[in-house]
């Protein structure tokens, strides 16, 4: 019978519908477009202060507000999305009428990341395109203003944008993910988006304190660098901007090794966080 | 007779945040539902009815004993696929609509989504929420909301049934009408467990109850049975003053006299009887 | 053990697995983005903790947040504010240490502007207090090389940077045998400008060692393009000329 087979079979079926109604909830949340629309205004922001632009080229000084929306809002939106999809769920007991059916804890949380990184793609790939086209739109102009410069064509690689844009997803999504095993942990919710903010933080500097680890004559502060630098994943890897905004591209290799990295520590935090949900009392 | 609902010795704590105290909230609770009987479990606020049921549904973990479905240990999944479970609260997702979000639970209990919507209309008609299925959760009432927790509770057609205070702020009429359709459900032959703190709402559907305080188990078994009748009393028709009269003098040899009463609506049946004859 | 405390371990236990397990790994994937320069950052360093948390946190808005305070610092340049420029100054640099802008104008503030702001508020004459201004160019010397220093490491062999190192010791220190060799340390950069070489030679007149002037000019002369008016491959030539020209001066001079 189907139910039995259902039943007897991780379904994906039961994630997929927890990962669509979360994400449902999360583009008819009103955070959502609010940081959508202040990316946004920022990107045009950069059309209006183009005479701020100490000493870096225009074009560089648009995608540095594209890739602040998506870093900077981008951030936020993960944190909060993926602690109230999961814990918000618990805090306001809207779980019970779910958990009651037949489902595996499993399938909630894979649900649940489901539906947080559908957001986080919806909000970059909005901000991507927007990027691209006033990239697209800056560039012919200036291409008509010094076409010396652009003899050989255009300076930027669009795909490269895009696969920036994906990039950031894939990081945003590593965030998201870790903020649902503190989440599975939590007995709030500001506790989970707080350590998710330092977690974030860490995780950027991870870089720093894997060369500084050894260095210093305490032990105790080297101890602390040795966990920060092995412990938390490398996002400062994903911030290859600046790279993009001189024309350069990165390889399919270093694309393909990115998104493994990052669906290697999916993984990781997604199972610790069934091990701690399992067991959890509602 | 088979048994739907089985909860034995149960004990549940719970560790409270500050003190390092223990809190029993369940404390050695047996019972048996029946197959196809509805079940009442009573008692005051803070008696430990929510937690056994979630007990039931496998959403804490016992500290001992344990609850059976069907047969089938709460710890594992296959024991809630054929359970319908009203949440105390009521607390569904605000951000879907009313049709939407009984659709979804059909589907999490298997149906298609084809047979989950159709399905979920029916149920809206016959929960009374037929004209807010396309509107907003966050804009439901605690009446609406309390109707359409049943109607995603019966999406899966489920055998079992636990309502955890289904009538909690409903007003009367709607009272009258969850409790029918609750009559209605027995008499298609489901099993229903059913908690609440509103002792006559219940007393009408129930065939057995369970009645807690702080946690321990202070009176169970048939409802006839448990309502013993105080004080005898007898009744004088309606006869002639001089009757009356002769039937006092007799008393008062005695030395008793006649005790005089006038019945009294409740105030309950007379809103019912008001709002009725309204529509 | 709670099973919570136990999924707290385990959660421990795997995250600093993998971590070691990638940690090979995450430098391969940074080091074919980057190269080595980023990669192997040098020491813990302040500077390279704050310039990392202004992107952990403002990601590409850090240099949005830069240009906001070097506008802010045009304020307290104007008041000549010494204290408030430098912290300016440092707070943009740390923040988008990507833009030389920042590096390359501070540097010159430091340098030139704020030894001009207090000879002129104290009334100071450098006919008459030499020392004095001597000093204070010194001083402000030393802060400005400290930012090169900082600015070079965010860009490795940025010859702009470097030149104005090279003035610095030059002009405000007066030290020329270290601005001799800074220039050197250009020129022997490959696609070097090529004045680099030629102010070395000037330099080592300067400080009169007219035969290794000589003897680098002809040692370069021979690599300078002919068809490259920066090279001024003639005006060498001619220098080279007048440089054999003075030194058998000194000869005659040297044999009575
Ligand atoms: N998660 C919990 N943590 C601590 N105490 C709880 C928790 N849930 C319930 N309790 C306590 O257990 C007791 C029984 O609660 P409950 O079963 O909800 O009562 P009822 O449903 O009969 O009103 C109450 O004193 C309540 O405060
Ligand atoms: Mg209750």
């Amino acid at each position: 019978m189907n139910e039995k087979l259902n039943l007897s079979f991780w379904n994906m079926r039961h994630a997929w519908l927890i990962g669509k109604t979360s994400y449902l909830e999360t583009v008819r949340m009103k955070l959502f477009y609010a940081l959508l629309a202040l990316s946004l205004f920022s990107l045009g922001c950069s059309f209006l202060l183009q005479e701020f632009n100490f000493g870096s080229d225009e074009l560089k000084f648009i995608m540095d507000f594209g890739f602040g929306g998506m870093t900077f809002f981008g951030s936020i939106l993960a944190i909060v999305t993926a602690s109230q999809l999961f814990y918000g769920e618990i805090e306001d007991r809207t779980v019970f009428t779910i958990l009651a059916k037949p489902i595996r804890r499993s399938e909630f949380v894979v649900g649940k990341f489901i539906g947080a990184w559908f957001c986080i793609v919806s909000f970059v790939l909005c901000l991507t395109l927007c990027l691209m086209l006033s990239l697209f739109v800056r560039e012919s102009i200036l291409m008509s203003q010094y076409p010396e410069v652009f003899s050989e064509g255009r300076l930027l690689n669009y795909l490269d944008v895009l696969g920036f844009g994906f990039m950031q997803c894939v990081r945003l999504g590593m965030l998201g993910s870790i903020v649902i095993l503190f989440s599975s942990y939590a007995t709030s919710s500001l506790f989970s988006i707080i350590i998710g903010v330092v977690t974030w933080i860490l995780g950027q500097l991870q870089h720093l304190a894997v060369n500084a680890w050894g260095q210093y004559d305490s032990l105790f502060l080297n101890t602390i660098l040795f966990i920060v630098s092995i412990a938390l994943p490398n996002f400062h890897l994903y911030d290859f901007g600046d790279k993009i905004a001189l024309g350069e591209s990165a390889s399919i290799s270093v694309y393909l090794q990115l998104v493994g990295y990052g669906a290697l520590y999916c993984a990781l935090y997604l199972s610790l966080a069934v091990l701690s949900f399992r067991e959890r009392e509602l | 007779m088979d048994i739907a609902i089985e909860v034995k010795n149960l004990r549940k704590d719970f560790v409270l945040a500050r003190q390092s105290q223990r809190l029993r909230a369940v404390d050695d609770l047996s019972f048996q539902v029946n197959t196809g009987s509805v079940f009442g479990l009573l008692g005051p606020n803070g008696s430990g009815k929510s937690t056994t049921i979630k007990a039931i549904l496998g959403m804490l973990n016992p500290d001992k004993g344990e609850c059976l479905i069907e047969g089938i240990s709460s710890k594992k999944r296959e024991s809630r696929a054929r359970i319908g479970y009203l949440p105390e609260g009521p607390y569904y997702y605000k951000f879907m609509e009313g049709l939407e979000f009984v659709s979804l639970v059909g589907q999490l209990g298997g149906l298609t989504k084809l047979e989950s919507v159709s399905r979920g209309e029916e149920l809206m008609d016959l929960v009374g929420l037929q004209d807010a299925c396309d509107r907003r959760i966050s804009g439901y009432s605690k009446g609406m909301l309390q109707r359409l927790g049943l109607a995603q509770a019966l999406v899966n057609d489920p055998s079992i049934l636990i309502l955890d205070e289904p009538t909690a702020g409903v007003d009367p009429v709607g009272a009258v009408d969850i409790a029918n359709i609750i009559g209605g459900l027995k008499n298609r032959g489901k099993t229903i467990l059913l908690c609440s703190h509103l002792l006559s709402q219940v007393e009408t559907v129930c065939d057995e109850v369970a009645v807690l305080n702080k946690g321990n188990l202070v009176a169970s078994g048939k409802i006839d049975e448990l309502l013993v009748a105080g004080n005898e009393y007898m009744e004088i028709p309606e006869c002639s003053l001089e009757a009356t009269q002769r039937i006092e003098a007799i008393l008062s040899e005695e030395g008793q006299s006649l005790v005089k009463r006038r019945d009294r609506k409740s105030l309950e049946q007379l809103f019912i009887e008001l709002t009725q004859e309204e529509e | 053990m709670s099973y919570r405390k136990w999924t707290i371990v385990v959660s421990l236990v795997g995250a600093l697995s993998i971590g070691a397990l990638t940690s090979g790994w995450q430098r391969l994937i940074f080091r074919s983005l980057h190269g080595d320069s980023l990669g192997t950052n040098s020491l813990p360093k302040s500077e390279s903790l704050g310039q990392g948390l202004s992107l952990a946190i403002l990601g590409g808005y850090r240099s949005i947040a830069a240009n906001l305070i070097w506008l802010d610092m045009n304020g307290s340049w104007e008041k000549q504010n010494i204290n408030e420029t430098l912290a300016k100054i440092e707070l943009a640099t740390a923040t988008d240490p990507r833009a030389l802008f920042f590096w390359l104008n501070g540097a010159r503030v430091v340098a030139n502007d704020m030894p001009a702001w207090v000879i002129a508020n104290q009334g100071l004459d450098q006919e008459k207090h030499p020392n004095t201004v001597k000093a204070l160019n010194l001083k402000f010397s030393e802060k400005a090389l400290e930012l090169i220093e900082n600015g070079l490491v965010a860009h490795p062999g940025n010859f702009e940077l470097m030149v104005d190192r090279a003035v610095i010791h030059w002009k405000k220190r007066e030290d020329l045998e270290e601005a001799a060799k800074s220039f050197l340390e250009i020129a022997t950069m490959p696609n070097s400008p090529y004045f680099a070489g030629r102010l070395y030679a000037e330099l080592l007149v300067e400080l009169g060692r007219t035969d290794d002037a000589l003897s680098y000019l002809k040692s370069i002369y021979s690599s300078l393009p002919d068809d490259d008016i920066q090279a001024m491959k003639p005006f060498v030539a001619e220098r080279i000329r007048q440089l054999e020209i003075k030194l058998e001066e000194q000869k005659v001079l040297v044999i009575p």
